[in-house]
């Protein structure tokens, strides 16, 4: 078991350099939720970072149902914004990517698999919701008996810190699902971090926070090879796991107990139909969820038909063409498009995978237009 | 490697005109053989540029080479099925999907139930019956549809019952929609409504389904009051299937992946789900 080292902002921005740099000319592409303009305040997005200044060095987020705003709070605590707008689910399984090409000469047809090279790709800064989030894509897209081979070639090479969480928002119910906001390796997660940090704020007012460090791979530690550290105090230690512990402890959503056993036999509630008549069907939830893995299948010709492209791009099960048959859409109401939302979230993706589709990054319910609560629909169906 | 997600080019090598609006594509890959596969078991059939659609398997599992799809016009990716020509190309991934399981069975009697358009999935499995001789105390095929132009395969009909299979057919509206049907003599009405004449031993028969999910419904329920049991009544579902690989999220029904878990389910893992509307 490998003990917890710390180090401060130096040490961040040797890990920054260490992360970014793979041996070759170009260096690894290295992502964070990273500072972003967006109009006179800021947002924080996942994409590459420069430094450590990319980072929302100051700022936290403060969420409730269908709201979100990020606040400068004047500190120097560099993770302080819980989640980035989007998830990484981006990043290893974007919103469109090519399949193949068909080419068409003479009455014969050649196809071409997309390629499948990757650029050498790490993670600083995700979540451990996010970090199990991966390992269920990781579970649906790579446990079956045909493998998802452009993931599988996103997935091999990719570098992930995770950083746990010292605070919740209001729409946080990861410790329910047992997700977070420690990273914990029964999450399933262990397959996809390589470095974990806790950063922890000293208090001082001079030195700025501390990062304790904690590798999970032969990768993470070679990672802190080359940063300057030292052994973490016991009162460091003591710090953080307080910190994670009251982040948890202080949620105040949760998954109702039981919830997947329970929601099947709920099939013909009501209360699906009082829900539908909230919900807009606008599919943001499927979109912000880390976990929400369903793809569309485009096929294109060009105007000779002699070229035809196929490329995937995500779904949702909230749209109506996504049960699309012969005879017409099976789920024709949104009652019945949210219930397969929810259902499959919360209960059979247990029989489809083996665990559950839900992280409780809270996402679907910050992002939510009209603020519907998953948690709360779900209590309110079983009740 | 796997390679059920990479298309095979394949030549239409013939065409069987099947009614109105159906065709039975006879398909043979461009650079060598056909994979092995099971009844029941589906391949994406793609037309160039426009998608794929899920299709079954209908030819025996013993013809070498060349394989037997049967599809209905229903959008514009099986319009662009049927109307390709002999010689023309059409993609295809596959055999995939859980078949029949008729290595299994265990009962004296096997029932083979088909609805309109759900014989194609059924085809590959009566032509192995049809070969089994004494392995079963009975074989019996009932198809059922709207109408005498739907009742695929009836070509078949006559060499199934000199093997032994006990062909039964029944259409629910005799006159059809074409003026000049030949008139039907036989009998009216759903699948369901020959059981009482076939007199079905339901504890010692196992069921194979497929056709319209009512129909499914109908039969599996009316086939449990017979005594048979709900692992033993086999259905094979279909759901808007896209990538056939059980990565894309489409064909779910409750906790069934049907590219992945299916399209073959038994009663008593899919009863509990496939009767809840809109699920």
């Amino acid at each position: 078991m490998d003990q917890r080292v710390s180090f401060g902002l130096d040490g961040l921005a040797a890990l920054i350099g260490a992360l970014g740099d793979d041996g070759s000319e170009g260096g690894r592409r290295l992502l964070a939720p990273r500072r972003v303009p967006h109009g006179a305040d800021i947002d924080v997005v996942w994409d590459e970072i420069d430094g450590v200044d990319s980072l929302p060095i100051g700022w936290h987020d403060e969420t409730e149902p269908g709201r979100r705003r990020l606040v400068d709070d004047g500190t120097a605590t560099v993770f302080g914004v819980s989640l980035a707008t989007g998830s990484p689910k981006a990043i290893v399984h974007p919103p469109e990517a090519p399949v193949w090409t068909l080419h068409r000469t003479e009455g014969e047809v050649a196809v071409h698999l997309a390629g499948t090279d990757v650029i050498p790709t790490a993670l600083l800064g995700v979540r451990p919701c996010e970090a199990a989030a991966i390992a269920r894509l990781d579970t649906v897209l790579l446990g079956g008996p045909h493998p998802d081979r452009a993931y599988r070639a996103r997935r091999d090479d990719l570098l992930v810190v995770v950083v746990e969480c010292t605070r919740s928002t209001d729409t946080c119910f990861c410790a329910s699902a047992g997700t977070g906001p420690a990273h914990d390796v029964d999450a399933g997660a262990a397959a996809v971090a390589d470095l974990v940090l806790t950063e922890i704020d000293v208090g001082d007012g001079v030195e700025g926070p501390r990062f304790l460090a904690k590798a999970t791979s032969d990768r993470g530690r070679e990672l802190l090879v080359a940063v300057d550290h030292v052994p973490a105090t016991g009162a460091e230690a003591h710090a953080a796991t307080r910190a994670v512990h009251d982040a948890g402890h202080l949620q105040r959503r949760a998954l109702p107990p039981d919830v997947a056993a329970r929601l099947l036999g709920h099939l013909g509630d009501d209360h699906w139909q009082a829900v539908a008549e909230r919900c807009v069907a606008c599919a943001n939830c499927t979109l912000v969820c880390p976990t929400c893995f369903c793809s569309d299948l485009i096929d294109t010709t060009d105007l000779a038909g002699e070229f035809a492209e196929r490329r995937r791009t995500w779904d949702s099960c909230f749209r109506l063409d996504f049960s699309h048959m012969g005879s017409g859409p099976i789920r024709d109401g949104r009652d019945r498009r949210y219930r397969q939302w929810l259902t499959h979230k919360l209960s059979t993706w247990h029989e489809q995978f083996g665990e559950s589709g839900c992280v409780g990054c809270g996402r679907c319910i910050t992002w939510c237009p009209v603020g519907i609560d998953l948690t709360a629909e779900a209590a309110e169906v079983i009740s | 490697m796997n390679d059920a997600d990479v298309p095979r080019v394949h030549r239409v090598v013939d065409r069987i005109d099947e009614g109105a609006d159906t065709v039975t594509l006879v398909l043979e890959p461009v650079d060598g053989v056909a994979p092995a596969f099971e009844p029941a078991q589906i391949s994406m059939l793609g037309a160039f540029g426009i998608g794929e659609a899920a299709i079954s398997i209908s030819s025996a599992p013993t013809d070498e080479g060349a394989r037997a799809y049967t599809v209905r016009r229903a959008g514009p990716i099986t319009r662009a099925l049927t109307v390709t020509d002999i010689g023309g190309i059409i993609t295809v991934r596959g055999p995939l999907g859980r078949p029949w399981p008729l290595e299994q069975i265990t009962t004296r009697d096997v029932v083979v139930l088909a609805g309109g358009l759900g014989m194609a999935p059924l085809r590959s499995a009566v032509e192995v019956l049809a070969g089994t001789g004494d392995r079963f105390r009975r074989r019996v095929l009932v198809q059922g549809a709207r109408n005498p132009d739907g009742l695929l395969y009836r070509r078949d009909h006559e060499r199934w019952a000199e093997a032994g299979i006990e062909t039964h057919t029944i259409v629910d509206d005799p006159a059809g929609d074409a003026a000049d049907t030949p008139r039907w003599s036989g009998a009216v009405g759903m699948v369901t409504d020959l059981f009482d004449e076939l007199g079905l031993d339901g504890p010692d028969t196992t069921a194979l389904v497929c056709g319209p999910d009512p129909m499914m419904r109908a039969t599996a329920r009316r086939l449990v009051e017979l005594g048979v049991e709900p692992s033993r009544i086999w259905l094979t579902l279909e759901r808007n299937m896209q990538c056939g690989t059980g990565v894309c999220g489409h064909c779910q029904l409750g906790p069934v992946l049907v590219c992945r878990h299916g399209p073959v389910m038994s009663w008593a893992e899919i009863g509990p789900f496939h009767g809840v509307r809109g699920l």
